[in-house]
């Protein structure tokens, strides 16, 4: 029952991917999903885990390793919210969230202060995993408990700024080649409100 | 610190190295059964080989299964699209042989096979090799795929492979491909432009197939970057054209962009494109040889041709400038 009235749902909002699988709109139809959480912020070990990563990126070799680094680490901090929504662990979930932004804000400045010649691959690669990042979360959304997911929304908002911020620099022909994750992200984003206002989850 | 991280990178290196040993040994004596797709998800595909471990040429059975990755449960309210549930593709990695087959070629789709999600077809595996399989499903109009990877037969070793020419031949068919820009750029819109001719003449009597003109499979040559293609038609060039203009009206657009898909997909499918020539639109999202599998109807017979395309990295002066043929159709049909 909560399968079709989400299916409702869906089908009565912009269906940009309804299309999709077809070569139109499947652009991330093959999307790595997030590892597994591990270690969580609500566990003692995490504290382990959080110097292991500062440890890493200490001795990270390139700005370019330094993003890959980052970018690992902000999936990991995706799986610990999402696992922590999902157990009811509220200020733990913030936790990750907040872990999630500094990661990304990090990358930024490494994309900002690059040479030009070296900018607009680091850029794009940037663009491309918060959009993926915001894809997942949403799509996860409707698997999470109604009572606590809503604390998400400013993890989308963090993505979702640093996406602007970055899409605008892009020349127009690199900028429209993306303007179907766009449209995906922005149905899917719509359905996690609707999904809200009607209560619907399948949780 | 030097030392903490040498412990470390030791642990690790120690963890990894048994890990492997482990997985080895567990690979040596059996294929994973069921194979599972990738990647994760809120979905589990799995596949069944029955037999498990077929030879080349021997029919085999191919049994999929969709469920919920967190309940366990099956799907049953699988999206007919394109005229299909589960759309498979396989290819053999040095793209050599390639099919796009479906349940439904073989058999009627039942209320036991929806209830339990499952679905299956034989297929023969032609020759020894490493093959990808793509499995393609919609479900509450969302597009998913996953993918298989399966050896058949003793194991070969993956060449780099040979381009090939801008023509296609099938039978009496000759198909021929043109880009624009000439040398794709990776991340940027490529026009393809299919002709085609029967002994010599243009063929202009394509039919529908799966509701579509025209089907298309594309594998970077190291197995990436799947792309499933269909014909750029008006409709599809008005939705892309209003998805560009998206500022210049933000509170009516979405609205007339949601109208047009829903048409797109729920109305009869319609022929646009008879030939000789269709236009494909796609974004190649990495630089390297991409081999494109087309496939069409001439006359009722489909047909499948393959091509290579070469996609370039940008660089700075590099033309990204899409031309088309058929860029004059767009505003007088997408109304």
């Amino acid at each position: 029952m909560k399968a079709r009235l989400l299916a409702c749902v869906v089908c009565t909002l912009a269906i940009t991917a309804s299309h999709a699988g077809h070569g139109l709109m499947n652009s991330f139809a093959d999307v790595e999903w997030l590892p597994d959480p591990g270690v969580t912020p609500d566990q003692i070990a995490y504290l382990f885990d959080r110097i292991d990563e500062r440890a890493e990126l200490q001795f990270a070799t390139s700005p370019d390793a330094e993003i890959t680094l980052c970018l690992e680490f902000a999936r990991e901090k995706l799986a610990e919210t999402s696992a922590m929504i999902k157990a009811l662990e509220s200020e733990a979930a913030s936790f990750a969230m907040r872990l999630y932004g500094d990661y990304v804000e990090r990358v930024s400045a490494i994309v900002e202060g690059a040479p030009t010649s070296q900018a607009a691959e680091r850029r794009l690669r940037f663009i491309n995993a918060l959009l993926e990042h915001v894809y997942i979360m949403s799509v996860d959304y409707l698997d999470m408990p109604l009572e606590s997911r809503t604390r998400l929304s400013p993890l989308f908002a963090t993505a979702m700024r640093h996406y602007e911020e970055q899409s605008a620099r892009l020349p127009k022909g690199k900028k429209d080649a993306f303007f179907f994750k766009e449209e995906e992200i922005r149905w899917s984003l719509e359905m996690t409100q609707q999904a809200d206002k009607q209560g619907i989850t399948n949780w | 610190m030097r030392g903490a991280r040498f412990i470390m990178a030791l642990m690790r290196f120690l963890i990894a190295f048994i890990a492997a040993l482990l997985a080895l040994a567990g690979c040596a004596e059996h294929r994973e059964s069921p194979l599972e797709g990738r990647p994760g998800g809120p979905y589990r595909l799995t596949l069944s080989l029955d037999p498990p471990d077929p030879s080349p040429g021997q029919e085999t059975l191919l049994i999929w299964q969709l469920t919920y990755t967190r309940s366990g449960k099956p799907v049953q309210d699988l999206q007919v699209a394109h005229e299909r549930l589960i759309h498979n593709f396989i290819v053999n990695l040095d793209f050599s042989s390639f099919a796009h087959i479906h349940h439904e070629d073989f058999n009627t789709v039942t209320d036991g096979d929806l209830a339990e999600a499952s679905l299956r077809f034989p297929y023969r595996f032609p020759k020894a090799g490493h093959y990808r399989i793509v499995s393609e499903f919609a479900h509450q109009n969302r597009s998913w795929t996953k993918h298989f990877d399966i050896e058949i037969g003793a194991a070969t070793t993956i060449h780099k492979t040979a381009a090939l020419a801008g023509i296609s031949h099938s039978g009496a068919y000759a198909a021929t491909l043109q880009t624009s820009p000439e040398i794709p750029v990776a991340g940027y819109e490529t026009n393809l432009i299919l002709t085609l001719e029967r002994a010599g003449e243009p063929v202009t009597d394509l039919t529908l197939y799966l509701g579509s003109e025209l089907h298309g499979a594309v594998w970077r040559e190291d197995g990436r970057y799947f792309g499933h293609l269909h014909s750029y038609t008006p409709r599809v060039a008005a939705i892309i054209q209003m998805a560009h203009d998206r500022y210049a009206d933000p509170q009516t657009r979405g609205g007339q962009i949601a109208q047009m898909m829903v048409q797109l997909m729920c109305m009869e499918s319609e022929l646009v494109f008879p030939g000789p020539t269709l236009p494909i639109r796609y974004v190649f999202p990495e630089p390297g040889r991409y081999h494109v599998f087309l496939q069409l109807a001439p006359g009722g017979e489909t047909r499948v041709f393959p091509f290579t395309v070469d996609v370039t990295p940008f660089a700075d002066g590099t033309d990204t400038s899409v031309h088309s043929p058929f860029d004059r159709k767009v505003p007088e049909d997408s109304s």
